[in-house]
């Protein structure tokens, strides 16, 4: 193979590293190696969730629809509702095998509960490790749930929770309770997303609104609604507010705006030129952002309240896209200095900026990952599509292709937890979200209303309040 | 013709009179949106163009009287003759596609016509109806396209500068707001930056060219504001491209 095509060459060493990668792909991931709780612990079933001879196994569990005890009756459907909830949230998690119902040998319209109803050996048999059955009491507009986790291998019941609100709290309830669920199985050491949001832009005629949505796409609402160009969202860090670039003053400049009491937006800086794509710091200190004011776009750094800006890029060419990693110490960001786009990395002062990657010719969009150790950005390869890899920062030859001969993917932002990554993606036509595993598998589209969703921002972990 | 003739002598009283009317009410703003609907009905007279028909030249003359009312701000009146140019148009253009002596020799270049339509449309309105934009105050300036990638300016975007540079050193009335456009390959925010890249890139040109710093306004909308949708080479070099807005200056 002639080395005159940089993506050949990337292709070469991302298979060559892929080989190398198997072997400890979770090794950059603690939670479900071989320190994870075995869910059967005791019995006689082999370990799930673990890397077994390079091959991950993922842990099957067995999720019954709710029975409904009350005197109202379910016509709504709210008991398969929430077994179709559940499956959802605990198969994005990419580390669970959802048993298929036809499988299940106990009579699941007519079963208990409790434990001492169960015949675990039904369960057994069809292989589950874990299984989740739940009850539901229905008052008006009211809603008691009660959902419990077995695990089979111990015959015995190890969650139970009860939830009460209102039946539009449901998918809420059962957020919570996978949480529990994803909590057990991986010894604590994974908490999911359910208590996360998604913002991005929803194109709506000629204008672009902020939207937001949970992390299934479901629940969603626009936060602007100004007719104007609003543009590059992105979280606070206590997932309060959004950053974002607007053109409502007639010129881009930034703003933030409260997510759920909505109210004005504040203006966070106004100079001449473009304002935009604010990042703040982990610790909430700093705003990294990209500005025209002086020059062709420069990354700048400045207070919460817009004091203190200090520019920190000085390069002919442009610098954009500043994304912090996850200690603060640095940022990574994008400049076109040796002609074409690619992803470098500073210190959070402006000092020690170099190349990161190497492998094709334009390289844009990074987003550090909250462990620190991978950014995943857009590449574009030799048939001029758009991709989503990682880089190993340390190792920048490991680099990974996450989606493939999909249309274009792009806007990679990571989930709080570091195991899921959103994206925007033109595969169905037009441009939808998607949501994938850190590995690109699992990719599943969350927005399925009209119109183009674009630039993606997962919010950190919020309260379940 | 001589039918023609006398439509054309009564649609010039008509806007005499209304003239004389619009002239008791005062409106200071610009009959933009006259101008342009005028100007558009003009490039669409492909047939009574061709045709040379005396209803057409008498539309072209109102125009130019209209541009030359805007010059000398009178705006009611310009506003009037404005439309009624238009209105001339488009009942030329009507005659003459009926007109079968019109007709003959555009039969053949209706298909071509076609497939440059998106063209015609983008071409300044001089072009068509003959001005020459150092003598027009209503000259838009041409907007230029880049390559991709790139906000260098092309012989051709020179060219084009070069026209517009000496339209503002006459016109000095006018600011002009440059808005870099991209097309839609690449990330939003690199786009937004790109597409500031190429105003500043032709402002410095226009500086070059001896026009004052203060009269230059630029403004980036990166890929949001696309001419063309599709989504193919043609489209996205149509795209990648500098806009050039007048803006009449404050007193």
């Amino acid at each position: 193979m002639k080395n005159r095509n940089p993506w050949l060459l990337a292709i070469a060493i991302i298979g060559l590293s892929i080989t190398a990668y198997a072997t400890n792909a979770w090794s950059a991931d603690p939670a479900p190696t071989a320190t994870a709780k075995d869910p059967a612990k005791g019995g006689s079933v082999q370990l799930g969730g673990t890397v077994v001879g390079g091959e991950f196994v993922k842990w099957p569990i067995a999720i019954t629809a709710m029975r409904n005890f009350g005197q109202q009756p379910d016509t709504a459907g709210l008991g398969k509702d929430g077994q179709q909830i559940l499956t959802s949230d605990l198969n994005i998690t990419g580390v669970f095998e959802i048993l298929n119902p036809k499988s299940f040998i106990e009579n699941t319209d007519t079963a208990g509960i409790t434990e001492g109803t169960i015949n675990f050996t039904d369960w057994l048999n069809i292989g589950a490790h874990g299984l989740i059955k739940g009850g539901l009491w229905l008052d008006g507009e009211k809603i008691k749930v009660d959902l419990r986790l077995f695990d089979t291998g111990l015959q015995k019941q190890v969650i139970g929770k009860e939830y009460q609100g209102e039946v539009s709290q449901l998918r809420h309830m059962i957020h919570r309770f996978s949480a529990e669920v994803l909590s057990y199985f991986t010894n604590g050491r994974l908490k999911g997303v359910y208590n996360t949001q998604i913002a991005c832009v929803r194109k709506n005629g000629g204008s672009k609104e902020l939207f937001i949505m949970d992390f299934d796409g479901s629940g969603g609402r626009y936060l602007t609604k100004n007719k104007s160009l609003n543009l590059l969202p992105s979280w606070d860090v206590n997932g309060k507010r959004l950053f974002y670039t607007s053109y409502i003053s007639g010129d881009p400049d930034l703003y933030s705006i409260s997510v759920n009491k909505g109210g004005k937006p504040k203006s966070l800086s106004s100079f001449k030129g473009l304002d935009m794509g604010a990042a703040m710091n982990p610790d909430g200190t700093k705003i990294a952002l990209s500005l025209t004011k002086d020059d062709n776009a420069e990354i700048y750094v400045m207070n919460p309240d817009g004091s203190g800006l200090k520019r920190l890029t000085t390069s002919w060419g442009i610098d954009i896209s500043p994304s912090w990693s996850p200690d603060g110490k640095k940022i990574a960001f994008v400049s076109n200095r040796s002609g074409n786009p690619h992803v470098y990395i500073m210190d959070a002062n402006g000092d020690n900026q170099e190349r990161l990657t190497f492998v094709g010719n334009y390289n844009q969009s990074p987003s550090w990952s909250p462990k620190g150790d991978r950014i995943a950005f857009v590449g574009r390869d030799e048939r001029y599509v758009f991709d989503i890899f990682t880089i190993n920062v340390e190792d920048r030859m490991d680099v990974q292709r996450l989606t493939q001969d999909q249309g274009n993917n792009e806007n990679p932002s990571w989930a709080p937890d570091g195991r899921h990554l959103v994206f925007s993606s033109n595969r169905s036509g037009e441009y939808k979200l998607y949501i994938m595993t850190h590995d690109g598998n699992t990719q599943r589209r969350i927005t399925t209303q009209k119109g183009e969703f674009t630039t993606p921002t997962w919010s950190p972990w919020l309260s379940w309040e | 013709m001589r039918h023609t003739n006398n439509i054309v002598a009564k649609a010039v009283a008509l806007a005499v009179i209304a003239l004389l009317m619009g002239s008791l009410t005062a409106c200071k703003t610009l009959p933009e949106k006259e101008r342009k609907a005028a100007e558009l009905a003009a490039k669409s007279s492909d047939y009574a163009k061709k045709c040379g028909t005396d209803k057409y030249m008498g539309a072209q003359r109102l125009l130019k009287e209209a541009r030359q009312l805007v010059n000398d701000k009178k705006y009611d009146e310009a506003r009037i003759t404005f439309n009624t140019a238009e209105k001339l148009f488009k009942e030329a253009e009507a005659e003459a596609k009926k007109d079968p002596a019109c007709n003959k020799d555009l039969e053949q270049e209706e298909d071509k016509a076609k497939i440059t339509e998106r063209d015609i449309n983008t071409t300044d309105a001089s072009a068509s109806t003959g001005l020459d934009p150092l003598d027009d105050p209503d000259y838009e300036m041409d907007r230029i396209t880049f390559p991709f990638n790139s906000s260098e300016l092309t012989d051709e975007a020179r060219d084009t500068l070069n026209l517009n540079a000496r339209w503002l050193t006459k016109f000095t009335q006018f600011k002009v707001a440059v808005e870099g456009h991209c097309d839609n390959r690449g990330s939003i925010e690199y786009n937004l930056a790109l597409g500031a890249r190429r105003a500043e890139s032709v402002k410095g040109y226009l500086i070059q060219l001896g026009i004052s710093p203060d009269r230059i306004r630029t403004i980036s909308y990166g890929e949001e504001q696309p001419l063309d949708e599709a989504n193919d080479e043609e489209a996205w070099a149509k795209n990648r491209r500098a806009e050039f807005n007048k803006i009449l200056r404050k007193k």
